[in-house]
């Protein structure tokens, strides 16, 4: 709450830690979210160690466990067990609003329990991933039991893979059983299809939202993580410079979200800047005052791109009263019958290089 | 079904052959013994009678093991060729133990399935204390999950009571039986529902938190005959009590199959479930990598998978020996009956990236289901199991019975031949068969007490040996645990493996067991050597009429699966770390001290007084079974050298 009353005062960028069991989806879900094909995807477990990605510098080193730097050339030189954790710098808009920490899958025979374990420290929320088809099971429940309090406040389970699904009616089935069995651990449980740009772009307003309302960042610190960050002071608007490579159709949803109001949906379709309007009627401006704002921050912008959008929509909140900006969506519990688009999309669309 | 259709379950089916030969050949073997008990002497009938209900009841158990929503009643489905017999979902709803009997012998009168409830006693405790892992993770101090698995129980009494109403106290200690078997009738009780839809008045799923076991009878044209092949609920469900049917059970069978999800193929659940199997019983195991039909790539992909595992295996230390099989049930579903039109796109994708290369003709149906089936696996996965139940229980039951009825038929030659006179001596003929008949009777007695002061010296050893071992294991693992505290705190994974408790427990039993067959062993030849005494003395016949004779075949007695506790507790995950983060370390001690001793003492009662006397049980009911055969032998052999007598008296 603090930042909010005192405006957009400096906090340290949020950390979100993605984890859940191997072949969970998570290196899927992290390289649609970053908009590349970073992390290796493969059916059998990935040997990678915790990967700690931000958005400022140019970092690609890794900290071993005696806490010295070493650069790194590939990605395939990098060793697990003697790896605290890879730390390397990507341009991609969702880390201008948080750090994402990846994971190596917990309940993977070839990676010790406690290359996860040294990571936990550093996150302030965290995401679960667990596949569509074999979601939450009592493994999954165990380790989230144990995992520290602090990072649980706000934590997120997505059912990953939603694509191997057979059919809506199927999805429904699971996300009740499993929010009927998971939901003393997690504020928000959503089903997602990491092939579908559209769920890609409710995961990162999701992340951005989850963030804006932690009340406290519990991470702890990593002095060479911060250098980087100290050494790379990034200009507020970099507008066109990006060489922005998500291919995410959709306009961002769900950042004003608190109900299922179908003309809300209407609106949202239509581009986002309505729905954010929609939410500050509730606020103590007036329209027009909203209304030039809002122009003014979207002068030259192009709107179409939800990197630039999410932008915007940030600058305005910070400009708009606490009961307004402090008042997130409750993320959608789970999805509604047919809006998964999936099945058909190749894993190439998502990270859509150009 | 069409023509088409049963063509291709006959295909189908062809996967079995081997096992199909093994019963063509015991059952050559069963008309050769009807034969012989045609013309064979009386006294030969109990020991020929027993073989053939030996033969009768010999029906080989394959199970069916593996996580939550790996494809179990799916994979099982196919394997029968029943694409609707067991019901599946996407939730993990499987929740009681089903034996499907192929083609059996014994087919209860007029039952096709029958469903087995709690009894009255077995309720309680488990509503009471959460069963034996409720009491196990109380214990433990596992308080949450203690206090979870109380909750998970205690809603199921209400909703089961509520639901059953008047008929919920009869319904415990009985059975139901039906005379045909009907999906609605099964996912009555086999399947727990989905909550929701039970409230909305679905009865699926209304009898399953009663139901203990579940027995379906069904006949099937070209299939093996007697085989059971066992669908379990899978393991790491967080409705935890399933889990714990699923272990007590494992034991059952000699063949397993592990079923893992092409998804998440061996991870440490599945992992520790091949540990407690492989560790605790030299069993035969079996690994398919099933749903395969979902990867992008189903051929290259699983070619990785398989890489994997066996990387994993190798590490692990467990059997090279494991083979490793990949495919889908789906598949081989959809290709039984003929809905191939009906395939998921994504499967259909998976099936077509499968035969790239070979890129058939996939717009005609009868080549995809040709196709679907063969990229299934299943039939490969026949051969396996009937190769597996051939080489391990088929095997020894021919051996078994081959060397009975040799023996068997040996005696009755003996007899026959004494009888025509062809014996070198006379032998006596004063002697009456009572006499005698009391003689091999004071033999067994005497066997007997022989035997059991034996067993009883091994008892006391055995005893003695799993209690050494707990207190060695529990002191390792308090001094193990004090020293991890001390260089790593808290941070690093506890690892100090049960495997070894078990393992030494294991050696103990397993030795015991091994002291126990030569016991017997002991006892047989004593016996024999008696018999063959009063042969020679008491009747005055050529002592080796009898030639060399082929003792019967002990039972072979393997370590129980009660020693493996539960997955989730041997996992070095959650569980073991949070457990040092409560209280100072001589009380984490302390606690770890008393939690390994109980759970520690409640094995060794069982071991000894359930599972070790009940191989001697067993062991001497074979001994008994031959005392009986040979007192039959000499009273044969003595009423045939009085016969003649009587014979001529009449005359």
């Amino acid at each position: 709450m603090t930042m909010i009353e005192n405006g957009p005062v400096p906090r340290r960028k949020p950390r979100v830690l993605l984890t859940g069991e191997f072949s969970a989806g998570k290196s899927t879900l992290i390289n649609g979210l970053i908009g590349r094909q970073l992390l290796p995807t493969r059916v059998v477990s990935t040997a990678m160690p915790p990967v700690w990605l931000i958005r400022e510098g140019r970092a690609s080193f890794r900290i071993d466990l005696d806490g010295v730097r070493h650069e790194v050339a590939s990605l395939e030189d990098l060793p697990v067990e003697d790896t605290l954790i890879y730390v390397r710098s990507v341009e991609a808009p969702i880390l201008d609003y948080c750090d994402l920490i990846d994971t190596p899958g917990s309940s993977d025979p070839s990676i010790p329990a406690e290359c996860w374990d040294r990571v936990i420290g550093f996150a302030d929320t965290l995401v679960w991933c667990s596949g569509a088809t074999q979601a939450w099971r009592q493994s999954e429940k165990s380790t989230c039991r144990g995992l520290p309090g602090d990072l649980m406040t706000d934590a997120t389970l997505l059912i990953t893979q939603a694509d191997r699904m057979p059919d809506a009616r199927s999805l429904a089935k699971v996300a009740t059983r499993v929010e009927r069995d998971a939901s003393e651990f997690f504020r928000s449980i959503e089903l997602v299809s990491c092939l579908s740009d559209g769920d890609i772009a409710r995961v990162q307003s999701h992340l951005v939202n989850v963030c804006r309302r932690l009340p406290r960042l519990v991470g702890k610190p990593l002095p060479q993580v911060e250098a980087v960050r100290d050494a790379d002071i990034p200009p507020v608007s970099r507008g066109n410079t990006w060489q922005v490579k998500t291919r995410l159709g959709e306009p961002i949803k769900n950042i004003f979200e608190d109900n299922d109001d179908p003309e809300a949906t209407t609106d949202r379709e239509s581009g986002n800047e309505v729905a954010a309007f929609e939410e500050m009627r509730a606020s103590d401006m007036n329209n027009d005052q909203i209304r030039s704002a809002w122009l003014s921050i979207i002068e030259g912008r192009d709107l179409t791109r939800p990197d630039e959008a999410l932008e915007c929509l940030d600058i305005l909140r910070g400009r708009v009263p606490p009961a307004c900006a402090a008042g997130p969506a409750i993320f959608r519990k789970h999805a509604k019958q047919g809006e998964l688009d999936h099945a058909n999309t190749s894993p190439q669309h998502l990270g859509g290089v150009v | 079904m069409t023509a088409q259709d049963s063509t291709f379950r006959h295909k189908h089916s062809q996967g079995f052959a081997e096992l199909n030969q093994f019963w063509d050949k015991l059952d050559d073997l069963e008309a050769t013994v009807g034969e012989f008990a045609k013309t064979s002497r009386e006294f030969t009938d109990e020991p020929v009678q027993r073989l053939l209900r030996k033969i009768e009841a010999f029906e080989p158990s394959v199970s069916v093991i593996g996580q939550v929503k790996a494809g179990k009643s799916t994979l099982l489905n196919a394997l029968i060729g029943e694409t609707d017999l067991l019901p599946s979902d996407v939730n993990p709803w499987t929740s009681v133990i089903t034996n499907v009997h192929l083609n059996s012998r014994r087919v209860p009168e007029g039952t096709r399935a029958l469903f087995r409830f709690f009894d009255a006693n077995e309720w309680n405790r488990l509503v009471e204390t959460g069963g034996r892992l409720g009491e196990m993770a109380n214990r433990a101090g596992f308080d949450a999950e203690a206090g979870e698995i109380r909750r998970q129980v205690e809603d199921m009494r209400q909703t089961t009571e509520a639901r059953l109403g008047d008929e919920f106290h009869k319904l415990l200690d009985g059975n139901h039986a039906f005379p045909d078997i009907r999906k609605s009738v099964i996912d009555r009780y086999i399947c727990y529902g989905d909550p929701d839809e039970i409230r909305d008045g679905s009865t699926e799923g209304v009898y399953a938190d009663l139901t203990k076991s579940a027995d379906l009878f069904i006949d099937l044209d070209g299939y093996p005959k007697g085989l059971c092949l066992r669908d379990t609920p899978g393991v790491n469900d967080t409705f935890m009590m399933r889990e714990q049917i699923t272990l007590n059970a494992i034991s059952e069978s000699r063949v397993c199959v592990i079923v893992l999800s092409a998804h998440q193929a061996m991870s440490t659940m599945d992992l520790a479930l091949l540990k407690i199997i492989c560790a605790v019983d030299a069993r035969e195991v079996l690994i398919f990598v099933n749903r395969i039909d979902e990867l992008a790539d189903p051929r290259g992909e699983s070619g990785q998978i398989v890489k994997s595992i066996r990387r994993t295996l190798e590490r692990m230390g467990l059997g090279e020996e494991i083979e490793i099989l990949t495919g889908s049930g789906y598949w081989a579903n959809m290709a039984l009956s003929g809905r191939v039109d009906q395939m998921l796109p994504g499967s259909l994708g998976g099936l077509t990236k499968f035969f790239e290369i070979e890129a058939p003709d996939f717009s005609s149906s009868d080549v995809v289901r040709d196709k679907a089936m063969e990229a299934s696996g299943v039939q490969a996965l026949h051969r396996a199991i009937a190769r597996r139940v051939v080489k391990g229980p088929g095997e020894a039951m021919l051996a078994d019975v081959c060397s009975e009825i040799d023996n068997v038929i040996r005696m009755n030659e003996l007899v026959e031949e004494i009888s025509e006179g062809g014996s070198g001596r006379p032998g006596r003929s004063d002697i009456a068969s009572s006499e005698i008949a009391g003689k091999v009777s004071e033999i067994g007695q005497r066997v007997r007490r022989q035997f059991e002061s034996t067993v009883a010296t091994l008892r006391a050893d055995l005893v003695d040996k799993l209690e050494r071992a707990q207190a060695s294991f529990v002191n390792s693992a308090v001094s193990a645990l004090a020293s991890h505290i001390e260089t790593f705190g808290e941070k690093q994974t506890w690892n100090h493996e049960p495997s070894v408790l078990r393992l030494i427990m294991k050696s103990a039993y397993d030795t015991a067991c091994e002291k126990l067959r030569r016991a017997g062993a002991g006892a047989l030849e004593d016996v024999f050597d008696s018999v063959e005494e009063l042969i020679e003395f008491d009747l005055d016949l050529f002592q080796d009429k009898l030639g060399v004779i082929d003792f019967p075949t002990q039972p072979l007695h393997t370590a129980p699966t009660a020693l493996a506790r539960t997955v989730t507790l041997d996992l070095e995950g959650g569980w073991w770390r949070r457990y040092f983060r409560n209280g100072s370390r001589s009380s984490v001690e302390n606690r770890y001290r008393k939690l390994i001793e109980a759970e520690t003492a409640p094995l060794i009662d069982r071991l000894v007084s359930d599972h070790f006397n009940a191989a001697v049980e067993e062991t001497w009911s074979v001994i008994d079974d031959y005392v009986t055969d040979q007192s039959k032998l000499v009273q044969a052999l003595c009423q045939s050298l009085s016969a003649p007598a009587k014979d001529r008296s009449a005359a």
